[in-house]
């Protein structure tokens, strides 16, 4: 099956997420799978779906500081999206496998991508989960979980799922450059023990240089396309997909639902 | 390999439903295979008593490491009782599926939903399937 691959626009943190959901929706009513591949404008702090927020990081702060924030549909904890490249899979189990061997299959995809750049990855081992996740304070970056995309013992990629009628979103951070800071700094009252967490590590630091975006999105396809072996067809949000997707912001700029929790 | 009693009924989407004493009313949770897939849960957001919902209906989520996976509800009917000490303690569901990591009682409505779920066999057939 032929998958579509959308070199998408940066949006705000709605607008991505709400584009995300509504090529999700697609493929659940039988679209094909999608690959997007988009960045963040301006940066955004991403929650996610179930994380303990409110009364934790502070709107205003980040308001002074330009930086946008959004709650995910997905799980996981916070990020920081600003010198990343961001990307979303959609697929139904058919295509994909269950959650599990989804995202397994997802991640060897990335780190053959970040391969054919140059840099040495490695698959992390299972590590026990850091705890329930009511109260969790520590960033996304902050615990590396089994399969996800490392170099050196520290965390490239960071990725959330949600799986909804046999339906799989994945998305997830490929860090470029930056230490996930401010996810501690946004914070209300920094937790003891978060600033001690070791950094994430970047394509700048693996690499020794900054890749440009052609080469980054030439480098990811292609290990989607040795993995998956299947053919990408460039594609766009279609104008069904945008209208939805402009229905689905309201819910994503609703301060009821990013602060939930 | 999964366990898989064989006093429980069982849906596709790896729900179970077990009886009470009480008539009518059904135990869910979600099976050992769904826990062992699924991975350390950390997350279980359920309804509250009192709410109806349909048969398949999302009644809740659960949220292993990284992934959000929907709760479909095996019957139509209200909640009667939820498990409230997973919000506490979700590793249960990992430890103990079938016993305290059960999620909610529910008063079927439709007495007939009962016999849309799998018997033990079969869902032992389809788990084999993937």
């Amino acid at each position: 099956m032929t998958w579509r691959c959308i070199v998408d626009t940066p949006r705000d943190g709605a607008a991505n997420m709400a584009i995300d959901q509504a090529l999700f929706e697609g493929v659940q009513a039988g679209d094909p799978p999608v690959l997007r591949l988009y960045r963040w404008q301006p940066p955004c702090l991403s929650f996610g779906r179930n994380q303990s927020a409110r009364g934790i990081y502070d709107p205003d702060l980040a308001g002074s500081r330009g930086i946008d924030i959004v709650r995910r549909p997905t799980g996981g904890l916070a990020v920081f999206h600003d010198r990343e490249l961001t990307y979303t899979v959609a697929a139904q189990v058919a295509t994909l496998g269950r959650p599990r061997a989804a995202y397994a299959a997802i991640n060897t995809a990335l780190a053959s991508g970040a391969a054919r750049m140059g840099a040495s990855v490695t698959m992390a081992p299972h590590r026990p989960a850091p705890g329930p996740l009511v109260g969790a304070t520590h960033p996304c970056f902050g615990h590396t979980t089994v399969g996800e995309v490392t170099a050196g013992g520290r965390k490239l990629v960071g990725s959330a799922m949600r799986f909804e009628n046999r339906t799989i979103l994945q998305h997830g951070s490929i860090l470029i450059d930056g230490d996930q800071s401010e996810v501690v700094s946004l914070q209300v009252r920094s937790p003891a023990g978060s600033m001690t967490l070791p950094p994430p590590i970047t394509l700048r630091e693996v690499l020794g240089r900054v890749p440009d975006w052609p080469e980054l999105y030439t480098a990811v396809l292609a290990g989607f396309t040795a993995m998956f072996g299947t053919a990408f067809e460039a594609s766009r949000p279609t104008d069904a997909e945008c209208g939805r997707a402009r229905d689905l912001e309201a819910h994503y700029r609703n301060e009821a639902w990013t602060w939930r929790m | 390999m999964s366990d898989i009693p064989t006093d429980l009924l069982y849906t596709e989407d790896h729900e179970y439903v077990k009886s009470t004493d009480e008539d009518g009313v059904w135990i869910i949770g979600i099976t050992d295979y769904a826990q062992g897939e699924l991975g350390d849960i950390v997350f279980v957001e359920l309804p509250k008593a009192g709410q109806t919902f349909g048969r398949k209906d999302t009644f809740g989520t659960v949220e292993a490491v990284k992934a959000v996976s929907d709760l479909y509800l095996p019957i139509s009917g209200e909640i009667v009782a939820v498990n409230n000490g997973l919000a506490s303690d979700p590793g249960v569901i990992n430890s103990d599926p079938y016993g305290d990591g059960w999620m909610v009682r529910v008063r079927a409505s439709d007495a007939s939903d009962i016999d849309q779920l799998l018997g033990p066999e079969e869902y032992g057939k389809h788990v084999g399937a993937g």
